[in-house]
């Protein structure tokens, strides 16, 4: 009985024909709408994504991690695999944009960074820049606007910017995080957003990356450029590049 | 969710198992051997119960990635389900062997010798004397080392890469789902965790308390 | 059987003696008895005769440890089956237990059992070997008084009825006094094996005598030979000892009396004769009660411990600070052998 028991678990699940994508956490909200497009358009190709801050899939995908796409939230850590020889092809696709985010309970829509000094705002939780490309962006935008001594004690730092953006909601009082997480119904029925000037920061071109030679990779690869993708990056905040 | 419960409940299954196979010698030996340098091996056995998870799942990472020292005898088992299997393993080794070690602990030597001068040979011990002593010993252990894959994070997630279908247990599915802000599904598979792992307890406890049975109240 | 057995570990030991139906082997807690046992059921390393060289599973030697070594998860008759193989067993099994009175009581666990029920069923258990040798390792221990006696009867009727070597090893005097024949372990050697009375009432050493109990021992040089015997001074007293072997005068000797063998001269009754020797007048200086028996301290020229059954008290009715008459029967006076203080 038992035996039986861990033949059928050996056998495990059926594998499909799986794309393997590893996605920079701030595409979370509009992947998933785009991926559901490209099966439509292309059936027998399954997509799995895993989700991450960038700099952390890119250590993973030099670490051998089977990855067919690597879509990073900035051009940087493309780059690096550039140079480890583990990209065959690169494209950008979108561009990102970072918000600073309030709840409601901490006053009116944010009109500047200064909102951060609001009383009440204890805890401001950003990306990990360390190896998120919004980290990143969101400490240049504090020091460029002389907030940052201000502010700097109260900064704690998220895995990725999609927890950030968890815990602006769950725990801190205030986030900077993407506009694509910001437009997410949950935040948007409970907080407000200002829009951080693109000179503040870094750019946060989403590149894609091709890292295996297969077809339905580069399918998807050209899919991500294509209008109906385009479509669907803008209604979630992500610019046209 | 099925996916990730299914996947879950498989590494789960197969780290008990494997730790049933790969303990039960190791925690005899220990109890009724004499092992040269015992205590340090045991001590090494027992690391993994003081290490972070994720400094343990990261160093074997290093060792399983293509270009490690595992990877290269053709244990390439990095963001592979054998990786996270390995992982598991050696992560729930400890809960195991300690179950293990306390259930033969329980049996008193002096039996088992006196069973050997009545012409027993060493299989009818194991099978008359020794086995049903200590199987819901064995048992609870196994259930154990189960109930703790299943809640397993920070060595999966580091070895496993979180890929869909085949090292994204139940564990960084939910984690995945907060941080994409699905907090209803989050609770929902929630539920269905703690539901499981209440009647895993329930389960071991039960074991425990029939084993208390059989060996008359000295145990413990 | 003959029994020569040498062992290393984990203390040296060289036995040698000759095991009957019930051979009881007296010794003091860490003379190595439980381990000459154990070498003799196979558990532990030795080299001797016989069994030398078999493995615990072929020698058929049933041993019965102190703790009883039931097993926890079976019932009294699956113990007792335990040797036992074929379809039969159980109903072999049940025999064995009917033979040790306990067959009622077959399907009881262990942790149901008393201390005394459960050294039955072990006891069963061995003998379902049909064993060339039984080894009994303090099987009164753990009982109290009148279980200990019922124990020591089952055991001496069973293994008569069966005819089997058995070797029964106690710190007991009491059990001692039971056996067919009593040998004593002391410094690694087995110095005296005989018959109990023997053993009790000329004990070849001063540790010996303590053991059995043998307790108003003295030093003293002889001071002359006399017929059939020596005349030993010990402080003031000079007290006649039988021996056929008298050590050379103004020899430094040991000597002894039991205390059950220390007379009280009733005043009614005057000794005469070889009995009139050895006697003292003492003070009675305590009395114990021990069970039905009283030990008396008594002191004078010498102290002595006085053993007196209930009736001769009862007659007696003597009481601290009371003065007394001893006697010294020659016939019960022990001279030490000259290597018995080694």
């Amino acid at each position: 009985m038992t035996r039986l028991l861990v033949l059928i678990l050996l056998l495990g699940l059926a594998h499909a024909e799986t794309l393997r994508v590893a996605a920079a956490a701030n595409l979370s909200p509009a992947l998933p709408e785009v991926v559901a497009a490209f099966e439509r358009a292309y059936p027998g190709v399954q997509v799995g994504i895993t989700y991450g801050a960038s700099g952390q899939l890119a250590e993973q995908v030099r670490l051998g991690a089977p990855f067919h796409i690597f879509l990073s939230a900035s051009p940087v850590y493309v780059e690096h695999l550039v140079q480890e020889g583990k990209v065959l092809e690169q494209r950008s696709f979108a561009r990102g944009r970072l918000v600073l985010f309030l709840p409601r309970r901490l006053g009116p829509v944010p009109e500047g960074l200064e909102a951060l000094t609001r009383p009440g705002v204890r805890r401001i939780v950003l990306a990990n820049p360390e190896h998120a490309p919004y980290g990143v962006a969101a400490l240049a935008a504090l020091k460029r606007s002389g907030l940052y001594p201000r502010v700097a004690s109260r900064l704690i730092f998220a895995a990725n910017v999609g927890q950030a953006a968890q815990m602006a909601l769950q725990g801190a009082d205030a986030g900077l995080i993407s506009l694509a997480a910001a437009l997410h119904p949950t935040l948007r029925s409970r907080g407000s957003y200002w829009l951080v000037p693109q000179t503040l920061h870094p750019p946060l071109l989403q590149v894609a990356a091709l890292l295996e030679d297969d077809a339905g990779a580069r399918r998807f690869l050209s899919f991500l450029t294509s209008d109906e993708a385009a479509a669907i990056w803008q209604r979630h905040g992500l610019e046209r590049p | 969710m099925t996916e990730a419960f299914l996947l879950s409940f498989r590494l789960a299954s197969l780290t008990a198992l494997t730790l049933l196979v790969l303990g039960v010698p190791l925690a005899y030996a220990l109890v009724f051997k004499r092992v040269p340098l015992k205590p340090l091996l045991e001590a090494v056995l027992l690391l993994p119960l003081t290490l972070p998870p994720t400094v343990l799942g990261y160093y074997l990472l290093v060792l399983l990635a293509p270009e490690g020292v595992l990877g290269r005898w053709g244990l390439d088992w990095a963001f592979t389900f054998q990786g996270i299997w390995l992982g598991s393993v050696i992560f729930s080794l400890p809960f195991a062997l300690t179950a293990f070690r306390e259930a033969f602990q329980a049996v008193e030597l002096e039996v088992l010798e006196v069973a050997r001068t009545l012409g027993l040979g060493t299989l009818k011990r194991w099978r008359r004397v020794l086995l049903p002593w200590v199987w819901p010993g064995l048992l609870s252990g196994t259930l154990l080392a189960f109930a703790h894959t299943l809640g397993e994070f920070g060595v999966v997630l580091m070895i496993g890469g979180n890929l869909p279908g085949e090292t994204r247990v139940a564990s960084i599915y939910i984690f995945d789902l907060v941080q994409a802000l699905e907090f209803e599904e989050a609770a929902r598979a929630a539920s269905v965790f703690v539901l499981l792992s209440f009647v895993l307890v329930l389960g071991v406890r039960f074991l425990e308390a029939r084993w208390r049975s059989i060996t008359g109240s000295n145990a413990r | 059987m003959e029994i020569d057995y040498r062992l290393e570990r984990p203390l040296r030991l060289h036995a040698r003696l000759t095991v009957t139906d019930l051979t009881v082997l007296l010794g003091e807690s860490g003379s190595g008895k439980t381990s000459l046992l154990r070498a003799l059921a196979g558990l532990l390393r030795a080299s001797g005769r016989p069994f030398d060289g078999l493995r615990p599973e072929e020698r058929r030697v049933g041993f019965l440890p102190q703790g009883y070594a039931l097993v926890p998860h079976l019932t009294a008759l699956e113990n007792v089956a335990l040797p036992l193989a074929g379809r039969e067993a159980r109903v072999e099994a049940l025999r064995w237990l009917e033979r040790v009175e306990l067959a009622p009581l077959a399907l009881r666990r262990p942790a149901e059992l008393s201390g005394g029920e459960r050294q039955r069923v072990a006891l069963a258990r061995a003998l379902a070997l049909r064993p060339r040798l039984l080894l009994l390792d303090e099987p009164t221990s753990a009982l109290d008084a009148s279980t200990r006696e019922a124990a020591v009867d089952l055991i001496e009727r069973v293994v008569r009825e069966e005819g089997l070597p058995t070797l029964l090893v106690t710190h007991d005097p009491y059990v001692a006094a039971r056996a067919r024949s009593l040998a004593v372990l002391e410094a690694g050697t087995v110095r005296q094996q005989g018959d109990p009375e023997q053993v009790f009432a000329r004990p070849a050493t001063l540790g010996i005598a303590r053991l059995v109990g043998f307790s108003n021992v003295f030093a003293g040089r002889v001071r002359r030979h006399v017929e059939g015997g020596v005349e030993i001074a010990t402080g003031e007293v000079v007290v006649y000892a039988p021996t056929k072997t008298p050590p050379p005068p103004d020899a430094p000797v040991h000597w002894g009396v039991r205390p059950e063998e220390v007379m009280i001269v009733r005043p009614d009754r005057p000794l005469a004769g070889p009995v009139a020797r050895n006697r003292l007048e003492v003070q009675v200086r305590r009395i114990v009660r021990k069970g039905l028996a009283y030990t008396l301290r008594v002191e004078g020229p010498l102290a002595l411990d006085v053993t007196l059954p209930r009736h001769v008290q009862d007659r007696l009715r003597l009481a601290e600070g009371d003065r007394i008459e001893v006697a010294l029967k020659p016939r019960y006076v022990h001279l030490f052998s000259s290597e018995a203080s080694s």
